[in-house]
C-alpha cells in the first residue's frame, strides 16, 4: 500500500538527506518527492510517497520524528491526499 | 572601532574549537593526530592545563575508550581524529555509541575546503558515511560557526536519549580567524527532549500496577542513563515487585536485591524469562524490546499488558504494541509514580503472594548452574571468582559473545555505571579500550577488562596507551581458543560443523604484555585461579591475566532463534 507523508524540517543542507538515508537504509523506495520552502524561511517541506507495510510505516515515520531537526512528520490521511495538490496530481499522472 | 583592533580580537578555528571543549568542561580527550588536525594539535599544547589528550593507538580505540569514560562518569566523550581513515576508522565505535545511547562529540579533520569533492588526498565524506549511525553531525562551513555548533553538540549527545554527535571541521577553517560569538541561547528548532510524562497516564499506570496479579519490572539502560537507581529501587521495594534487566540495565538494579530474577532474554535467567512470559502486567522503563530480549515476538509475554515508559517516542509501539505509553525521563516518570503511590495506601505484599510462590518455585526449578571440574577452569567459576575478589566495587568491562553472557549471569552488581558492555551493535574489541577510557576517569577505582581471546586481538594495541599513561587497569582474557559463541551456535544448530572457529594459533599474552611493559599471569587450574587474580589485582601496573578456561563450555540457558522466551534449553 502506498503511504503520503509530510515531513517538516529545518532549510538547512544536509536535512534532507538524513531523512533520505533513513528511509532508504530500510529498503523502502521513494516514488515521488517534491521539497519546498515553508511559509516560515528557517523550514523546508518535504512531501514523499512510499509503499509498504502500514505498521513499518508508522514506525519510518516515528524514527524520521526524532531527527534532531525534522519539526512534524506524519502520515496523511484520505482526504488530505485529495486536497494536496502535489499528491492528487502525482495520482491523475500515474 | 578600527579593523586592526577587530581582527586582532579575532581567534583562530583551532583556538575558538580548544575554547569551546573548556567551556564545557572538558578534562579529557581520546585522540590520534594527521594532517586535517594539525592546527588543532598545534593549538591543544596551550591548554595542556585544563585537558588532558590521551594518544590512543587506532582510532577506533579513542573513540572506545571515550565510550567508556563516558558510560563510567555520565559525562560527553570526546574523541578527536584526523580526516580519511581517521574519520573511518571512528565508525565502529560511533555505531557502538549510537546503538547504546552512549553521549559522544567526535570530531574529525576534513581536507581544506577548496579540496572537498575533489578526491583530494585523505578526503572522505565522513557526513555521509555516519548519517546512519550518529544522532547527528555536521560538516562546518566557517570557523565562526564553531563555537556554537560545539555547544549544541554536548546538547544533543547529552540530552533526551543521548548518542554520539560526529563535527567534520575542514584544515582551513581551524586556520581561519573569527570572533565566534556565541548566541545568548541555542535554537534548535524540532529538538525538545521529553522529562517528565503526562500526569493522567502516570495515574492509570499507577493503577494497573496496583490491580494487577502477575506484575514485573522490566528495566534497562535508560534508568542509568537517567540516573534512576534510586528511583527505582523505592519503587520496585513499595510496590513488592519483581524486576528483570536488560544486559544494559545490570547494574542499575543490585543483583543481591531479594526482589531481582537478573537478566533476562536469549540467555537470561529462567525464572526471569518464565516470568515475564507469564507476567498479566509488564512495567518496561528504558527499555526497546530488543530481538535478544524479547525472542519470538509472537509467543512473548502473550497474556500481559504493557506500559512502556522511554524518553524515545519511536521506541514505543515498535516491536510490542503498549497499552499505556509514558514518553519521559525514566527516572522523572518513576518520581511521578512515586508521588502518585504516595497520595494512595500503601499496597501490601500479600496480594502479589500467590506469584511471588511461582516465582520463587521457578527459581529453585533452574537456578543458574554449571559442572565443577577439579582441574579445568569453567569459565562461570572466573566469573564468580572475579565477582567474589572484587565485590562489585570494580568497574567491569566486556566484549561481545560467551564471556559477556556468562559475567552477566555470574558478576554480583552493586553500583550503577559500574558495568560497561557492548549491547546493541555486539562489537569484539569494545571491553578493553572502553575500561581503558574508564580508568582514566577514575585512577583509583579498580578496572577491569573482561573480554575474550578474539576480541582482546582485535584491539589490544591499546596495551600501549594504557602503559603510556600508567591507566594500570586489570585485563581478563578469558581464554578457550574459540570464537566461543559462533563456536556454540554451529555446535547446537549447525550440527558440530565448525567452521573458522578455532583461534588456538594466538600469542603467548603473558609475553605480549610483558612486551608493552605491562605484567603478565597465567593460570591454567581452578586451585590456583583466586591466587592469580588477587596478586593482579593488587599489582601497581597493567596486568594481562591468560586465563585458559575449558575450551567448548557452553552458555545456557538459551533460547534458540526464532523460539518464544518459555522454550529454554536449559543444558
Amino acid at each position: 500500500m502506498t503511504h503520503h507523508i509530510t515531513v517538516e524540517m529545518v532549510n538547512r543542507f544536509g536535512e534532507l538527506a538524513r531523512i533520505v538515508n533513513l528511509i532508504s537504509g530500510r529498503g523502502f523506495n521513494i516514488e515521488k518527492l517534491l521539497i519546498d520552502a515553508s511559509d516560515r524561511p528557517d523550514i523546508s517541506v518535504a512531501k514523499l510517497s512510499l509503499a509498504g507495510d502500514k505498521s513499518k510505516v508508522e514506525v519510518l515515520v516515528k524514527q524520521i520524528k526524532r531527527q534532531v531537526r525534522v519539526t512534524e512528520a506524519r502520515i496523511l490521511n484520505e482526504s488530505e491526499v485529495e486536497s494536496d495538490n502535489f499528491f492528487s496530481a502525482a495520482r491523475l499522472n500515474k | 572601532m578600527p579593523a586592526s583592533i577587530e581582527i586582532e580580537q579575532q581567534k583562530s578555528g583551532a583556538r575558538l574549537f580548544c575554547e569551546s571543549l573548556v567551556n564545557e568542561g572538558v578534562d579529557t580527550i581520546f585522540g590520534y593526530p594527521g594532517g586535517a588536525v594539525l592546527h588543532i594539535y598545534d593549538e591543544l599544547v596551550n591548554f595542556k592545563d585544563s585537558m588532558t589528550h590521551i594518544l590512543a593507538r587506532h582510532e577506533q580505540g579513542a573513540v572506545h575508550m571515550a565510550e567508556g569514560y563516558a558510560k563510567a562518569t555520565g559525562r560527553v566523550g570526546v574523541a578527536l581524529v584526523t580526516s580519511g581513515p581517521g574519520a573511518t576508522n571512528t565508525v565502529t565505535g560511533l555505531a557502538n555509541a549510537y546503538m547504546d545511547s552512549t553521549p559522544l562529540v567526535v570530531v574529525s579533520g576534513q581536507v581544506p575546503t577548496h579540496l572537498i569533492g575533489t578526491d583530494g588526498f585523505q578526503e572522505i565524506d565522513i557526513v555521509g558515511i555516519t548519517r546512519s549511525c550518529t544522532k547527528y553531525n555536521y560538516l562546518v562551513q566557517s570557523a565562526e560557526e564553531i563555537p556554537e555548533i560545539m555547544r549544541e553538540a554536548f546538547y544533543i549527545a547529552a540530552s533526551g536519549r543521548p548518542g554520539p554527535v560526529l563535527i567534520d571541521i575542514p584544515k582551513d577553517l581551524t586556520a581561519q580567524k573569527a570572533a565566534g560569538n556565541l548566541p545568548e541561547k541555542l535554537n534548535i528548532p524540532g529538538y525538545e527532549p521529553h522529562s517528565y510524562s503526562r500526569e493522567d497516564l502516570v495515574e492509570n499506570a499507577v493503577e494497573k500496577i496496583l490491580a494487577a496479579r502477575s506484575p514485573i519490572f522490566y528495566v534497562g539502560g535508560g534508568i542509568i542513563h537517567s540516573g534512576g537507581t534510586a528511583e527505582l529501587v523505592e519503587l520496585v521495594e513499595r510496590l513488592s515487585v519483581p524486576v528483570t534487566i536488560t544486559l544494559m540495565g545490570l547494574s542499575c538494579f543490585p543483583s543481591a536485591h531479594p526482589n531481582s530474577l537478573g537478566m533476562l532474554g536469549m540467555h537470561g535467567t529462567y525464572a526471569a524469562n518464565m516470568a515475564i512470559s507469564e507476567a498479566d502486567l509488564i512495567v518496561a522503563i528504558g527499555v526497546r524490546f530488543d530481538d535478544r530480549v524479547t525472542g519470538n515476538l509472537k509467543k512473548f509475554a502473550p497474556n500481559a499488558e504493557i506500559i512502556h515508559v522511554d524518553i524515545d517516542e519511536s521506541s514505543i509501539d515498535k516491536n510490542v504494541k503498549t497499552h499505556i505509553s509514558l514518553i519521559g525521563n525514566a527516572k522523572d516518570v518513576m518520581r511521578q509514580m512515586l508521588d502518585s503511590l504516595s497520595k494512595r495506601s500503601a499496597p501490601a505484599r500479600e496480594r502479589l503472594g500467590a506469584w511471588w510462590e511461582t516465582i520463587d518455585a521457578w527459581k529453585r526449578y533452574a537456578p543458574l548452574s554449571y559442572e565443577p571440574h577439579p582441574d579445568i577452569i569453567r569459565p562461570q567459576f572466573l566469573c564468580e571468582e572475579i565477582s567474589r575478589l572484587t565485590d562489585g566495587e570494580a568497574i567491569i568491562s566486556t566484549d561481545v559473545g560467551q564471556h559477556q553472557m556468562w559475567l552477566a549471569q555470574y558478576y554480583r552488581f552493586k553500583h550503577p555505571r559500574y558495568f560497561l558492555t557492548s549491547g546493541g551493535l555486539g562489537t569484539m574489541g569494545y571491553g578493553f579500550p572502553a575500561a581503558l577510557g574508564a580508568k582514566i576517569a577514575y585512577p583509583h577505582r579498580q578496572v577491569i577488562a573482561f573480554v575474550g581471546d578474539g576480541g582482546f586481538q582485535m584491539t589490544m594495541q591499546e596495551l600501549a596507551t594504557a602503559v603510556q599513561y600508567r591507566a594500570n587497569l586489570k585485563v581478563i582474557v578469558m581464554n578457550n581458543g574459540f570464537l566461543g559463541m559462533v563456536r556454540q551456535w554451529q555446535e547446537v544448530f549447525y550440527n558440530n560443523n565448525y567452521s573458522e572457529v578455532d583461534m588456538q594459533i594466538q600469542p603467548d599474552f603473558v609475553k605480549l604484555a610483558e612486551s608493552f611493559g605491562a605484567v603478565g599471569l597465567r593460570a591454567d587450574h581452578p586451585a590456583k585461579l583466586g591466587q592469580v587474580l588477587e596478586e593482579g589485582f593488587a599489582t601497581d601496573n597493567v596486568v594481562v591475566f591468560d586465563i585458559v578456561v575449558s575450551q567448548e563450555e557452553n552458555v545456557y540457558p538459551m533460547v534458540p532463534p526464532g523460539a518464544g522466551l518459555k522454550e529454554m534449553i536449559l543444558r
